[in-house]
């Protein structure tokens, strides 16, 4: 195997072997100190768990999934919709942007109680907390991304004649992309968490939900495997928008930085 | 057809002023040339005297403060200059999402044209530019010369019969830079555009261009022009000819680079 292939086999493997000796250590631990599996289960009660209980995760799982992919959605559409605004129109950046900023002081999750009382119990309300839990990161990646933009290339199409949508269109938006995307890497991660918090505030399907019963009914096990299939959930789907993204910038893989 | 008399550019008594900081200076001071219809004008002088400003007006970037700019005879304002040239600038300003043909056609898609129409355009004159086998080529993945024939690829493509050069080759090393002004004279004696070139290099201007203009320092005025006597087609050999070895000194001199010659 070439020194390249290795340090990349390297890159997987030791991460694997840290998860692997932290579920062997617990396991170990919950063994001997007798733990009752209602306190702590044991990795191996979580993979029973995971089997015997996959008729009741894998739809709630894919509940959550339909959440999170419908708030990313439309996270990206608004954010990047509304980024491009901004950064076009001096009277729209002028009004919109503090806004935006200083939505983040609100908690989000915190509104999900409101969502609940006005849209009820069904997807609505959590597939709009996790779009707006998404939606920060992909507005302020969008106008950074476009402000990136190197102006004597804005210049050269000027000269050639470009009018300003040619110019967004041929270097200023192309420009912002690779910016976009690190910021929909970041908010697909995050938007999981939205949609869990949603559904923790209630909801009647999804692993928030599973979640919440779980506990109530002292099946611990059956809690942590919601949470073991979350985390594969959201490391998935920050992996698909990394392969989504190579796929639509393939020249990334010849320059990692942005050469002029 | 405009008449070969009426000159491709005019420039009148440009004043050009901007700000620094707490500073205003004058970057040109009543500056007046002109450039033939098909003629290769070089534009010397030291750095500061305003040669890069004076490209940025032509291009129609910029507006000066006071004089004109005609072309072909008439006058006209910065934003009717702004799609009359092809401008090409230091830096190759590649787009690194792009290919090479992609690059290659994108003055021509800024002025209107689709993009597989462009492409085909690009790639058709890929091998004049040296560039035959890269044209899906990732700009990180050529070497400096090939991306600055596939930048000047892009400046000629549109066919502007205006062209301004701000010192194409400067960022290159010694042998490419050699390599490629011989092969753009060969390349100009085929198109025959009107070029104005801006440079530091006096060997440069000397072996490419018709006419020397050299500029005095900051502000910039035209201090001294010279129509070079060599013959053309171009060839690398000239360069140790007397009259070659002649225009140089000249120059060098104008620029006060030489001391006073001997009695």
């Amino acid at each position: 195997m070439s020194p390249a292939g290795l340090q990349r086999q390297a890159g997987w493997v030791s991460p694997l072997l840290l998860i692997a000796l932290i579920v062997g250590v617990w396991e170990i631990a919950v063994r001997l100190s007798g733990t009752p599996v209602w306190l702590l289960p044991a990795p191996s009660d979580v993979v029973r768990s995971l089997v015997e209980d996959r008729d009741i995760l894998l739809p709630n799982a894919l509940v959550t999934l339909s959440e999170v992919l419908l708030g990313f959605a439309c996270a990206v559409i608004a954010g990047v919709g509304l980024g491009v605004a901004v950064y076009r129109s001096p009277t729209l950046n002028r009004a919109f942007y503090p806004i935006i900023i200083g939505s983040q002081t609100i908690p989000i999750p915190a509104l999900a109680p409101l969502l609940l009382v006005s849209l009820g119990y069904g997807l609505l309300p959590k597939v709009i907390v996790t779009a707006l839990v998404g939606f920060f990161p992909i507005v302020v990646n969008t106008v950074e991304g476009l402000r990136s933009t190197d102006p004597d290339v804005v210049n050269l199409l000027r000269t050639f004649g470009a009018s300003r949508g040619k110019v967004f269109r041929l270097a200023e938006f192309p420009s912002s992309l690779p910016s976009i995307f690190a910021g929909a890497r970041i908010a697909v991660a995050i938007c999981v968490i939205g949609a869990v918090f949603g559904e923790l505030v209630g909801a009647r399907a999804g692993l928030g939900y599973l979640m919440i019963r779980a506990i109530a009914q002292f099946e611990t096990p059956r809690m942590v495997a919601a949470i073991v299939l979350l985390s594969v959930m959201s490391t998935s789907l920050f992996a698909s928008v990394g392969l989504v993204e190579r796929a639509v910038l393939p020249w990334r893989k010849y320059s990692t930085m942005i050469r002029s | 057809m405009t008449p070969a008399r009426i000159p491709r550019l005019e420039l009148e008594d440009i004043v050009s002023t901007y700000q620094e900081g707490s500073q205003h200076l004058t970057a040109l001071d009543g500056l007046s040339l002109t450039v033939g219809q098909a003629q290769f004008v070089a534009l010397v002088g030291p750095s500061g005297s305003g040669k890069s400003t004076l490209l940025d007006i032509v291009a129609g970037l910029i507006t000066q403060d006071s004089g004109t700019v005609q072309l072909d005879g008439e006058s006209t304002t910065a934003k009717q200059r702004l799609g009359q040239s092809a401008y090409m600038q230091q830096r190759d300003l590649l787009l690194p999402w792009r290919t090479t043909t992609g690059n290659a056609a994108l003055g021509l898609e800024a002025s209107g044209m689709s993009r597989s129409i462009a492409e085909q355009r690009a790639a058709a004159e890929l091998w004049r530019f040296g560039l035959d086998g890269f044209g899906n080529a990732y700009p990180a993945q050529l070497s400096g010369g090939m991306r600055q024939r596939a930048a000047f690829l892009r400046t000629i493509l549109p066919r502007k019969d205006l062209v301004l050069f701000d010192e194409p080759f400067g960022a290159l090393d010694a042998l490419t830079r050699s390599d490629l002004q011989a092969w753009l004279a060969g390349l100009w004696e085929q198109e025959r555009s009107s070029v104005l070139l801006v440079t530091h290099d006096v060997e440069e201007a000397v072996f490419l261009a018709d006419r020397v203009i050299v500029l005095t320092p900051r502000p910039g005025r035209v201090a001294f022009e010279l129509t070079v006597s060599l013959p053309r087609p171009r060839t690398r050999a000239m360069i140790a000819s007397p009259e070659f070895i002649r225009d140089r000194a000249t120059l060098l001199q104008a620029l006060g680079l030489l001391g006073e010659p001997p009695p």
